[in-house]
């Protein structure tokens, strides 16, 4: 059963730009839901929407069985996290991260055993009895974090909260917000522009772009299946690789063929003609006898594995690679792909087909 | 010859030093990535190599000239900062000639359009050049400042962790323009930022370094197989190198509940820190049994959160690889794959 529903959820600013263009999106209870998409896809609009910080023009927001479209925010019994902080100066670290639950009048002893459960898992200890000040950003953050999520509100609305922290801390904290919402059940919208983000947090990924829902799914079936070319380009890092080429029907099976050359064959079957043939850097692979020739551009390492990035006639294809087999660059080299990863699409429309 | 060397370069403000004995030497051509956490001195080294701080000692090289005291106009190098500095008014074309119109530089009007159109075509932003500089996006912004650094054609390129305010996606398109456009110009490149991929992926060599030391040199191979400390060790993957307190009980590794881990060498330390990557933790074959706490999908690879004898560890699986949420299962890390550091 659904906990929180958009319904044709949409807002035009007065300027008459929409930013967010008829969502529907349903929430079960205790669900981490991840809105991904580009810079201006309407991802916070839509947050800020369920927050009540922005009216909608049009559409309906339930919660737990009332509509709460044009209730006030403060009555909506929603945790508000951002990705900008501000600490409370004349407190310490531990009166910060408690405050929430005073203001729900929980008592004092239970309020600090609470705060000090949150520091131990953020490795915040040792700063419990500091103030803000001689924190450093890094720190101040992650204390930002433990006082959003301090109290349980029906709802927690996370927008980008990880945004400026370092890489290497970006996954520790990851995983602490992860296992405090599995904890405690807190049905979590989560707003990034990180696909890797949106990958390791959700139960379902809501990808948009243009104030619209693309594709709604498990990260792995966003991954694996994207239903139009720009899901396919968006989620992976690096994206999928994207052949401007043909289909040809031969002997049972599709024939994909681009720049002249064939590429691979296709137990799927669809139509002649052209198409744009998907297919992800870890399905094709590095092989002197592959039917794809091309000239490496760029070795990049990425510790586990490398993405060779090579020029060929059929345009620009990234393949994953060994770690301990380097490529030189400027070398020619041959490539093979996997039937079983490619993905066709519309070339006009961008659909999916197969 | 080095393009740029520090020789014992050391700077303090105030009390605090935020370098100390800072040696580094970058090859004419080459692209080198100085890696650290935020608070660590990256930016005070670009900036004193820049000319915009003057060391307390120690020397600055450029091109084998002793540059410690020159003015930064003087050394014809150009800074890229984390924030596009343009001026939100003039176009993109007004805001890649302005570097070009600095007195003393007397080019003609017809080399200003070239290099304008030159370093456009590079940046693929030739379709943005009569846009004005406030109409654009945050990638576009940085095409253009980072425009604004090539069209000098300067002998050295200083870059201030240039894509930290880009969007996930940009940031990933743009590591690999700009290491293709670094190598076509063949200048060299001193990039600074605290993103494991920008270091692995980008760098001829890696410059580790924390709380103003250079900490290890070496290429991001070298640094992500052999980190010379374990704070190096978490600032490069994803995720990171796992780090667990050990001790050691005859020949066997022991995990903080007592737990048997693996095999430890009978000269190994009684107590020490074992560093380990995610992909060379496999799922059975162990000594003693974890719970899966969490498993996420990051497409080509499953990343699994265990929790082994009262420690955290992350382990890298093929998607392929069959594992759910509180099963249990008997990790093992071959010894091979185990850095030691004493406690």
């Amino acid at each position: 059963m659904s906990f929180l529903a958009l319904e044709k959820l949409a807002k035009v600013w007065p300027d008459g730009t929409a930013a967010v263009r008829g969502v529907d999106l349903s929430i079960a209870q205790g669900e981490f839901i991840v809105l991904l998409g580009p810079s201006g896809c309407g991802k916070t609009t839509t947050l800020r929407m369920i927050a009540g910080l922005e009216t909608p023009t049009s559409g309906r927001i339930t919660l737990a069985g009332r509509e709460i479209t044009r209730l006030p925010a403060a009555e909506r019994d929603i945790g508000m996290v951002f990705q900008f902080y501000a600490l409370y100066p004349h407190l310490t670290v531990a009166e910060n991260i408690a405050f929430p639950l005073e203001c729900a009048g929980v008592p004092r002893d239970e309020r600090m055993a609470a705060a000090r459960k949150l520091a131990e898992q953020l490795e915040l200890t040792a700063l419990l009895d500091s103030r803000p000040r001689a924190l450093s950003g890094g720190d101040q953050q992650r204390v930002a974090l433990a006082r959003a999520m301090a109290r349980k509100p029906a709802v927690w609305l996370m927008d980008e909260p990880l945004g400026t922290l370092d890489a290497s801390r970006r996954a520790d904290m990851c995983d602490f917000i992860r296992a405090q919402q599995l904890e405690h059940a807190v049905p979590t919208v989560y707003v990034t522009h990180d696909q890797e983000e949106a990958m390791r947090l959700a139960d379902r990924v809501v990808v948009m772009n243009g104030g619209e829902v693309l594709q709604v799914g498990a990260p792995e079936q966003v991954y694996a299946e994207p239903a139009s070319l720009f899901v396919a380009r968006f989620v992976g890092s690096p994206g999928m690789n994207l052949i401007e080429g043909f289909s040809r029907a031969s002997q049972g099976v599709t024939l994909l063929e681009s720049a002249g050359v064939a590429l691979v064959k296709c137990p799927k079957l669809v139509r002649e003609g052209p198409v744009v043939i998907g297919v992800r850097p870890e399905h094709v692979a590095p092989d002197p006898a592959g039917a794809l020739r091309g000239r490496v551009a760029l070795d990049a390492f990425m510790g586990s594995h490398r993405y060779l990035h090579v020029d060929t006639g059929c345009g620009r294809v990234v393949a994953l690679g060994a770690a301990d087999r380097p490529s030189a660059v400027g070398e020619d080299i041959g490539l093979s792909i996997d039937p079983s990863g490619v993905r066709l699409f519309d070339s006009d429309a961008g659909s999916r087909l197969a | 010859m080095s393009a740029l060397e520090l020789v014992g370069v050391s700077k303090s403000f105030g009390a605090r030093a935020a370098l100390a004995e800072v040696a580094l030497s970058v090859g004419e051509r080459e692209f080198v990535v100085v890696l650290g956490p935020t608070g660590a001195g990256k930016t005070t080294l670009l900036r004193t190599i820049a000319g915009l701080e003057t060391p307390d000692r120690g020397e600055v090289r450029l091109f084998g000239a002793d540059c410690t005291h020159s003015s930064p106009a003087a050394r014809d190098i150009a800074l890229v900062f984390q924030n596009f500095s343009l001026y939100p008014g003039k176009t993109v074309r007004e805001n890649l000639a302005f570097p070009l119109l600095a007195p003393g530089r007397e080019l003609a009007a017809g080399e200003i359009g070239e290099r304008v159109q030159w370093a456009a075509k590079l940046l693929r932003i030739e379709r943005l050049l009569d846009r004005p500089a406030r109409k654009l996006s945050g990638g576009e912004m940085q095409r253009v400042a980072i425009g604004r650094a090539i069209v000098r054609r300067p002998r050295l390129f200083l870059m201030d962790e240039p894509l930290t305010n880009l969007d996930a996606k940009l940031r990933e398109e743009l590591r690999v323009e700009l290491r293709e456009l670094a190598r076509r110009l063949e200048t060299p490149v001193v990039w600074v930022t605290h993103d494991s991929a920008e270091a692995l992926s980008m760098a001829d060599r890696v410059v580790a370094l924390f709380a103003g030391r250079v900490v290890q040199v070496g290429t991001p191979r070298e640094l992500y197989l052999r980190p010379a400390t374990p704070a190096v060790a978490r600032q490069l993957g994803s995720p990171p190198m796992n780090l667990v307190e050990v001790l050691r009980d005859g020949a066997v590794w022991r995990l903080p509940n007592g737990d048997a881990f693996g095999a430890a060498a009978s000269d190994a330390p009684q107590r020490a820190l074992l560093g380990f990557r995610p992909e060379h933790v496999r799922l059975e074959g162990g000594a003693s049994e974890a719970l899966v706490e969490v498993v996420e999908h990051l497409g080509p690879q499953r990343v699994v959160v265990l929790r082994w004898g009262g420690a955290t560890v992350h382990a890298a699986v093929a998607s392929s690889v069959d594992v759910a949420v509180h099963q249990r299962l008997r990790p093992a890390v071959a010894a091979e794959h185990c850095l030691i550091w004493p406690r």
